[in-house]
């Protein structure tokens, strides 16, 4: 990045500059690039997850199916978690904007719990699909979607555990540009882990009756 | 398709650009060896090859009792081994690249008389690459430059770029090992490589001094030096 002699320009004057003349862009802009191509190749590994579940699912060796197993109760309070929590994480980002500390702690810490529930319900289900002799080596269909449905999950935790970190950065550094990068990453991380979930409501559970 | 398609550019690449990376020329003499070995001992290789597979040879094959492909075979095999001469040479020619790299040593960060702008900076390229942006109206731009004979855009600014920083290399052999410790079972290293990779994640993201500002002096200092030396050329 370089800097003007007399200090950044305002961003009201970048955006009066041609495009070939503005010099590299800010960081903000370079690091939440970056991540985009991160998050366009996990959304590569889903797509090949989804694939393979969708070439899989009626493959299910004469075991249980997705009518006997899933709980659409389950599926509606996991996905009902996920919806708000994206919510909550947009008022966080705007707290984030305004500087107010406490402010994104609490929407920070809700964004964190309504995962956790989400984390929760989800695990209590793979639990009790074990229990019932469903788990991933059963049947191809399964091992299909413990891989999709498990690898989301997995996201959905280290998300969480990514969050409480940034807290503790918050907490220790305050709003410096590099932890502010950082957030702006977390809240596209975590959309677009919403974003794959509407993909496994669709085709996992949804798809089930057709 | 490998060798012709991807691995002869991938040469050309190496001996193109490592000046560029390194600050000095491959031995060319050994350069045009290797280059006449490969090139030899790919036709003679492969070209019989395609003849048998006509003939019905499938791929590596370990044993085959058809005496009408020997002739072809003995010849891929002479091909295999002119190829294995050029391997051996382009050990050779890094080797004694190295040992009298003070004769092809590359002062003006333009051994070629490229056209395009990486040769514009010096060789090796300092940390920040380009003291200045250039200005760019037209394809080939440094060519333009050389042949209107101007100099680069001043006045400098000072130049923001990351800090080496250790922790690539650290979470890919911790990453290695988890992933070793995850396909043999063993528990305890996976854990370890897992929760050492996050450790070192986590102390990298609380260092604040990531990046460093390199002064305009310094910048200056740099032009300076390499425009003194492409001058003396």
């Amino acid at each position: 990045m370089i800097d003007t002699i007399d200090g950044p320009p305002s961003e009201e004057r970048f955006y009066l500059v041609p495009l070939s003349e503005r010099g590299p862009a800010p960081s903000r802009v370079v690091a939440s690039y970056g991540f985009w191509l991160f998050l366009l190749s996990d959304i590569i590994i889903f797509s090949a997850f989804f694939a393979a579940y969708a070439v899989l699912s009626t493959h299910t060796d004469g075991g249980p199916g997705g009518t006997q197993l899933f709980k659409p109760a389950h599926v509606l309070i996991e996905t009902s978690c996920l919806l708000v929590s994206s919510f909550t994480c947009g008022v966080m980002m705007i707290s984030i904007d305004r500087r107010s500390a406490r402010s994104t702690y609490c929407w920070a810490l809700l964004t964190a719990l309504l995962g956790a529930a989400f984390l929760w319900v989800e695990l209590t289900e793979f639990h009790d699909m074990v229990l019932l002799g469903a788990g991933p080596s059963r049947s191809a269909f399964l091992s299909a979607f413990f891989a999709l449905v498990g690898t989301h999950g997995l996201h959905v935790t280290l998300g969480i555990a990514w969050l409480i970190a940034m807290m503790a950065q918050v907490a220790t550094l305050g709003f410096m540009p590099m932890v502010m990068n950082r957030l702006l990453c977390f809240s596209l991380f975590w959309h677009a882990l919403d974003i794959v979930w509407i993909g496994v409501f669709t085709i996992v559970y949804l798809g089930v009756h057709r | 398709v490998i060798i012709g398609g991807v691995l002869f550019g991938a040469f050309a690449g190496y001996t193109y650009w490592f000046p560029k990376a390194f600050g000095f020329r491959l031995h060319e003499g050994l350069g045009k060896a290797v280059f006449w070995c490969w090139f030899i001992g790919f036709y003679l290789a492969f070209m019989p090859l395609y003849g048998l597979g006509l003939m019905g040879a499938t791929r590596r094959l370990q044993h085959y009792s058809n005496p009408a492909w020997q002739p072809l075979m003995v010849l891929a095999f002479a091909g295999a081994t002119v190829i294995l001469l050029g391997i051996v040479l382009m050990v050779v020619q890094l080797v004694v690249s190295i040992r009298r790299r003070d004769r092809t040593r590359d002062m003006t960060g333009d051994p070629w008389n490229g056209r395009t702008l990486e040769w514009s900076t010096s060789s090796p390229p300092p940390a920040w690459n380009f003291s200045a942006l250039s200005t760019v109206s037209s394809p080939d731009a440094f060519w333009k430059r050389k042949q209107q004979r101007t100099a680069i855009a001043l006045p400098l600014r000072s130049i923001t770029v990351p800090k080496r920083n250790p922790l690539g290399v650290q979470v890919a052999v911790l990453v290695a090992l988890m992933g070793f410790g995850l396909v043999w079972h063993i528990w305890w290293m996976a854990v370890l490589g897992l929760v050492s990779a996050l450790g070192v994640s986590l102390r990298n993201a609380w260092r604040a001094d990531l990046e460093e500002t390199i002064p305009v002096s310094v910048l200056t200092a740099h032009e300076d030096i390499h425009s003194t030396r492409v001058m003396r050329k």
